[in-house]
C-alpha cells in the first residue's frame, strides 16, 4: 500500500512538472497555480503533499532552465539579468533562486488552497 | 459548537490560503516592490531568460512576414551586418522596419518614449523632468505637423508606413513567441504599435540632441556678473585665434540684413530675479538626460579629389562624434532593389541610412553648430493672465493640457502654454519662451531619400535645399571625382538684438527668415583640391550673416586645423592615410602652444623633477597616446593656465558657479581660444593680469600653471615623472542606453583628448563617453567603402554581436562595406527569406 502511494506520488509529480514545464513554454505561467491547487484537492496527507508541491514548482520552474544550459550560456544569461535587475553582475544565483522560490510559492500556496477547499468540501464534521 | 468552530476554522483556511495564493498571483502580474512582475517575467519559457537563446546567432530560414508583395533576402555578415535584397521599395523598408526592431526594439521604444514624454509610464518619477521638458519642447507636435504636412503620393510616407509595418510585424511575433526583449520583461510592459509619428519623434530628438542649447541663458548670466563688455571680450562672436574656415568666400549677400549688434552702449543685463530663474532653469536642464542639450561639438568629414589621391579618384572620410553607447546609435545595413541602393549606418526607428553611399556618390555630416535656438523674455502682466504682450497688443497664450503616466504613481497634469515665439520654459521670475529652429516641420526624410538616389552633386544640392534642421555639412564626393560641402539648414536671423542673449519678446527681436540657401556656406571643387569641417565656424570673419558665437557654439577649430595641416600637404593620398587621419590623437593646440611652454621655462630655474617633466614636453611629439607621460601634463598643464588666466576673474565678480556649474572655468571653446590667442600674440594682454593683482604676462602665468601641474601630478600619480601615463587619468567609456551600468563597456584607459581629430568628448576632459561614433571611408578608386562603430548589431547584451565591433574599432582597424553580393559570397553568412 506505501509503495503504491509513493508510486503514485511520483507520477503525479512526474505529471506536475511536466504540466508547468509545457505551460510555461506558452507563457502561461499561472498555469503552476492550477497544478498546484489540483495536487491540493487530490493527495491526502499534508507531509506529502507538501514534499509534492514544493518538487512539483521548484523543478518545474528549474529543470527547463537546466535542460536548456546544456546548450545555452544559463548562468551568463543570470549574470546579466542580475545586472539589469540592479544587482551585481556575479549575483546571477539572485535569479535562479528567485525563480526557484517563484515556481515553489505559486505551487505551494495553490496546494495550500486546494487542501483547504478540501478539507472543507469533504471532512466530516464531529461532534 | 465544535462543528461551527470546525467550519470556521476550515473557512478560515481557505479564506488564508486564498488571499497568500492571490497575493502571489497579483506579485506575478504586477510585481512587487523593486521585482518586475515575476510571473511572466521569470517563467522559463517566455520570461527574461529567453534572452539567452535570443542572442544565438540567426541560422538561414524563411521568415513570414505580414504586407510584404514579394520575398526579401536578408544576408546576414558574419560579424551581424545586415544586406537586404528586395524586389521594390515598399519591400525594402518594410524589411529594414522589422530588422531594426528584430535587433534594436528596445532601443527604439526608450528614444521614442523620450520623444515622446513618456518615459515616466516605464520607469516611473525619476523620469518626470525629462517627460515635462520633451513635452514643453514638443518634439511630438512637430512630428505631427510634419506627418500631416506628407500628402498621400509623397515618397516620405510611403517608406514610413512601409518601415512601420516592418516593425509592428516583428512587435506582433515577439508577442507571440515570448521572445520580446528582456527590457520589456523587466519593466513589465509590451510595445506599443509602431506609428510614423514614432519615426518622426526620433529624427526630431537627433535634431534636439545636435543643437538644442541653452547657451543664451549662459550669456545672461555671465553679463549679469561681469558685465557685457567683459563677457563678449571673453566669449567673442568671431574668434580671436586663426582658424580654418572651409568656405573663404567670396561671400554673398541676398537680401536679408545681417542682425545688428547693439554694442553701441545698450547694456543687456538681467535683474537678480531673473538670474534666480535662469539658473533654476538651467537646473532643470542639468537634471536632462545628456542627449537632451547639445554639449561639445561633434564630427569630422573630408573628402579630396583625384589631384591629391594616389589613384586619381577622390577619397572621402567621415567620423561623427555622438555618445558612445551600448547599442549604438547606428544600425549598419545596405539594402538594394531595382531602384534604390544604399549602403551605411542608419539609425534605427528611421528607415534611412544617414552617412553612406550608393552606386554614384558618397555623403557624410558633422554639425554646423550655428545658433539654432533663441530664448525670449515674454512681457506679461498681472492684470492680463494667461497672456503675453506682442506687437502692441495683448495675446493669449495657446495652452495644451498634457497628462503624463507614471509607473507605480499618480498621472502628473502639465499645461504647456506657446506663444508666438515658442512653448514657455518658465515663469518663475520671468516668463521666457524658446524659438527652437528643430521646432519646425523639416522634411529629412523626404531630404535624405532624394540624396540616396541622386548620382552628381546637383540632385544632392537640390535634395539639401529643403533640409532645414539639424544644420549639417554634407561632404560629398562622387564616383567623377567631384568633391564638395554644403552647411544646409536654418540660420535664423533676426529683426534686431543680440541672439545670444536672451530677446525682447514683445515683437522686435522675432526672427524674419533665414539665410537664403544660396548664401549658407558651401563649396563644390575648390581649388584647394580638398574639403573639410570639423565643427568650426565654416566661414571667416567677413560672412555677411551672424551664424552663432564662439560659445553658441562652434568648436575651437584645433581638430579642423589638424585636418588642414595634413590634407593641405598631402599628395598621392590613400585610404590608409584617412584611416591614420581619423586615428590622429595629434592635439593640434600643444603643437602650438607646448613649444612657448618649454620656452618659458628654459629661462627658469627648476627643481629636478620639474626638469625632467619639462623635458617630457620638449621631447614630444603631441600625441595623446595612452602611455604618453607627456600628455598627462600638457593636459593638466592646459586646463590649469586657464583656471590660472581666468579664474581671478570669475571670483571677482562672482560668476554663479555653484549654481550653474557649466559657467565654471573649463577647457571650453571660446577661454580655450582667447588663452591660445593672447599666448602666442598678445602674452601682456590685461586679462593675464588679475583683477587687483601684481602685473603678470602669459609667461608669468605659465610658469606658476607648470608648477602647479608638477604639483598635481605628483599628488595623483606619485613622485616618478615616468609613471605619469595619460591612460592613468584618462579613459572612455560607452554606456548603456538602458543607463544599466553592467551593460556598459569601460572605463578603459585610452588616448586622445576633447580636441583630436580621434576626439575623446568629455565635461572634465577625464572621461570621455562621446566621440567617433562611426568611421567610413569611402574610395571612389575602386568604389569600396570601410567602416567601424564600437558597438555591435544587436541590442541583446547576451549576443556575440553586441560590442563585437568594439576592438576592432578601438584598434583603429575598419571592416569593408560589403555588397549584397559579396556578402552572399562571404563565409559564414546566413540568409533569411522573408515571405
Amino acid at each position: 500500500m506505501f509503495r503504491i502511494r509513493m508510486l503514485t506520488g511520483l507520477l503525479i509529480l512526474v505529471a506536475s512538472v511536466a504540466a508547468i514545464w509545457l505551460t510555461n513554454n506558452v507563457g502561461d505561467w499561472w498555469a503552476t497555480l492550477i497544478v498546484g491547487g489540483v495536487i491540493g484537492l487530490l493527495w491526502t496527507g499534508a507531509g506529502v503533499k507538501t514534499v509534492i508541491a514544493v518538487l512539483a514548482g521548484g523543478l518545474g520552474w528549474i529543470l527547463p532552465l537546466l535542460w536548456q544550459a546544456q546548450s545555452l550560456p544559463m548562468g551568463r544569461a543570470s549574470s546579466v539579468l542580475a545586472g539589469m535587475m540592479g544587482f551585481g553582475v556575479g549575483d546571477g544565483w539572485i535569479v535562479w533562486v528567485l525563480t526557484a522560490v517563484f515556481g515553489i510559492l505559486l505551487s505551494i500556496s495553490a496546494t495550500w488552497l486546494g487542501s483547504a477547499i478540501a478539507r472543507l468540501v469533504t471532512k466530516p464534521a464531529t461532534t | 459548537m465544535a462543528k461551527k468552530r470546525n467550519l470556521t476554522w476550515g473557512l478560515g483556511n481557505v479564506v488564508a490560503a486564498a488571499i497568500v495564493t492571490s497575493g502571489l498571483f497579483y506579485a506575478g502580474v504586477h510585481g512587487i516592490g523593486p521585482l518586475p512582475p515575476i510571473g511572466p517575467g521569470f517563467n522559463p519559457g517566455t520570461g527574461v531568460w529567453r534572452m539567452a537563446s535570443d542572442a544565438q546567432l540567426p541560422m538561414s530560414q524563411d521568415l513570414r512576414i505580414n504586407g510584404l508583395e514579394q520575398p526579401v533576402k536578408v544576408i546576414f555578415e558574419r560579424n551581424g551586418v545586415a544586406h537586404i535584397e528586395a524586389k521594390n521599395d515598399h519591400d525594402l523598408y518594410t524589411a529594414m522596419g522589422y530588422l531594426h526592431a528584430r535587433f534594436r526594439l528596445d532601443q527604439m521604444d526608450l528614444m521614442r518614449r523620450q520623444g515622446e514624454g513618456l518615459l515616466s509610464q516605464i520607469v516611473g518619477r525619476k523620469a518626470i523632468s525629462s517627460d515635462e521638458f520633451e513635452l514643453q519642447l514638443g518634439l511630438e507636435r512637430t512630428a505631427q505637423q510634419e506627418w500631416r504636412e506628407m500628402k498621400p503620393g509623397d515618397p516620405a510616407r510611403a517608406v514610413l508606413l512601409a518601415y512601420a509595418a516592418g516593425v509592428n510585424d516583428c512587435i506582433a511575433q515577439d508577442e507571440k513567441s515570448g521572445n520580446l526583449p528582456a527590457l520589456f520583461k523587466l519593466l513589465g510592459y509590451q510595445p506599443a504599435v509602431w506609428t510614423p509619428i514614432d519615426s518622426l519623434v526620433i529624427q526630431g530628438e537627433m535634431t534636439q540632441s545636435l543643437d538644442f542649447s541653452t547657451s543664451p541663458l549662459d550669456y545672461a548670466l555671465l553679463v549679469k556678473a561681469m558685465g557685457y563688455q567683459q563677457t563678449m571680450k571673453f566669449f567673442p562672436i568671431l574668434p580671436p585665434d586663426t582658424q580654418h574656415p572651409y568656405d573663404t568666400g567670396p561671400y554673398a549677400d541676398n537680401g536679408l540684413a545681417p542682425i545688428e549688434s547693439s554694442t553701441t552702449g545698450e547694456v543687456q543685463s538681467i535683474s537678480a530675479t531673473e538670474e534666480k530663474s535662469i539658473l533654476g532653469l538651467q537646473k532643470h536642464f542639468r537634471d536632462l538626460p545628456s542627449t537632451a542639450i547639445h554639449q561639445g561639438s561633434n564630427s569630422n568629414n573630408w573628402a579630396v579629389n583625384g589631384t591629391k589621391t594616389v589613384h586619381g579618384e577622390a577619397l572621402m572620410a567621415g567620423d561623427p562624434h555622438l555618445a558612445q553607447t551600448l547599442p549604438s546609435i547606428w544600425y549598419q545595413i545596405s539594402a538594394d532593389d531595382p531602384d534604390t541602393h544604399f549602403s551605411g549606418v542608419s539609425i534605427p526607428g528611421l528607415p534611412l541610412i544617414l552617412i553612406g553611399h550608393n552606386q554614384h556618390i558618397s555623403w557624410s555630416e558633422t554639425n554646423v553648430q550655428n545658433q539654432a535656438t533663441l530664448f525670449y523674455q515674454e512681457k506679461t502682466a498681472k492684470s492680463h493672465p494667461h497672456q503675453y504682450f506682442w506687437k502692441g497688443a495683448w495675446h493669449p497664450m495657446q495652452t495644451i493640457h498634457y497628462h503624463i503616466p507614471v509607473k507605480g504613481g499618480q498621472t502628473v497634469p502639465l499645461n504647456v502654454q506657446l506663444t508666438v515665439h515658442g512653448p514657455i520654459m518658465t515663469q518663475e521670475g520671468q516668463t521666457l519662451s524658446v524659438d527652437w529652429m528643430g521646432a519646425l516641420p523639416s522634411p529629412d526624410l523626404d531630404v535624405m531619400l532624394q540624396i540616396i538616389h541622386a548620382s552628381n552633386f546637383t540632385g544632392f544640392k537640390s535634395a539639401l535645399q529643403n533640409w532645414h534642421a539639424p544644420s549639417q555639412n554634407f561632404v560629398y564626393a562622387d564616383d567623377k571625382g567631384n568633391i564638395g560641402l554644403i552647411s544646409a539648414g536654418y540660420y535664423p536671423i533676426v529683426k534686431q538684438g543680440d541672439m545670444w542673449l536672451p530677446l525682447s519678446g514683445t515683437g522686435q527681436s522675432d526672427v524674419i527668415g533665414t539665410v537664403p540657401f544660396q548664401d549658407v556656406p558651401q563649396v563644390y571643387d575648390p581649388p584647394t583640391d580638398f574639403v573639410f569641417s570639423a565643427n568650426q565656424r565654416e566661414v571667416g570673419a567677413n560672412y555677411p550673416y551672424y551664424i552663432g558665437t564662439t560659445m553658441d557654439f562652434f568648436d575651437n577649430g584645433y581638430r579642423a586645423d589638424e585636418i588642414y595641416q595634413v590634407l593641405s600637404h598631402g599628395k598621392d593620398l590613400t585610404v590608409q592615410d584617412m584611416e591614420r587621419l581619423q586615428n590622429s590623437t595629434t592635439d593640434y593646440l600643444a603643437t602650438e602652444i607646448v613649444p612657448k611652454l618649454v620656452s618659458v621655462l628654459k629661462k627658469q630655474t627648476l627643481t629636478p623633477q620639474q626638469r625632467t617633466a619639462a623635458k617630457a614636453l620638449s621631447t614630444w611629439h603631441d600625441q595623446m597616446g595612452v602611455n604618453s607621460v607627456a600628455a598627462s601634463i600638457w593636459w593638466t598643464f592646459w586646463t590649469q593656465y586657464l583656471q590660472d588666466t581666468f579664474e581671478p576673474w570669475w571670483a571677482a565678480d562672482k560668476v554663479p558657479v555653484a549654481q550653474d556649474p557649466s559657467l565654471a572655468v573649463g577647457p571650453n571653446a571660446a577661454l580655450n581660444e582667447d588663452l591660445e590667442s593672447w599666448t602666442l600674440n598678445d602674452p601682456t594682454n590685461a586679462a593675464f593680469t588679475a583683477p587687483g593683482g601684481a602685473y603678470r604676462t602669459a609667461s608669468e602665468v605659465m610658469q606658476q600653471a607648470f608648477s602647479e601641474t608638477v604639483k598635481q601630478l605628483s599628488q595623483k600619480l606619485g613622485n616618478h615623472v615616468s609613471e605619469w601615463q595619460w591612460g592613468k587619468l584618462h579613459a572612455r567609456e560607452f554606456q548603456a542606453v538602458s543607463q544599466i551600468p553592467s551593460l556598459g563597456y569601460g572605463p578603459r584607459p585610452s588616448s586622445g583628448d576633447n580636441w583630436t581629430v580621434d576626439a575623446a568628448d568629455s565635461n572634465n576632459g577625464y572621461l570621455s563617453t562621446a566621440g567617433p561614433s562611426w568611421r567610413f571611408i569611402m574610395n571612389w578608386g575602386d568604389g569600396k567603402a570601410i567602416g567601424i562603430y564600437p558597438g555591435g548589431e544587436s541590442e541583446n547584451p547576451m549576443s556575440p554581436w553586441y560590442e563585437n565591433f568594439v576592438q576592432a574599432w578601438w584598434n583603429g582597424t575598419y571592416a569593408p562595406m560589403l555588397s549584397a553580393k559579396a556578402a552572399s559570397r562571404a563565409p559564414g553568412h546566413v540568409t533569411w527569406t522573408l515571405q
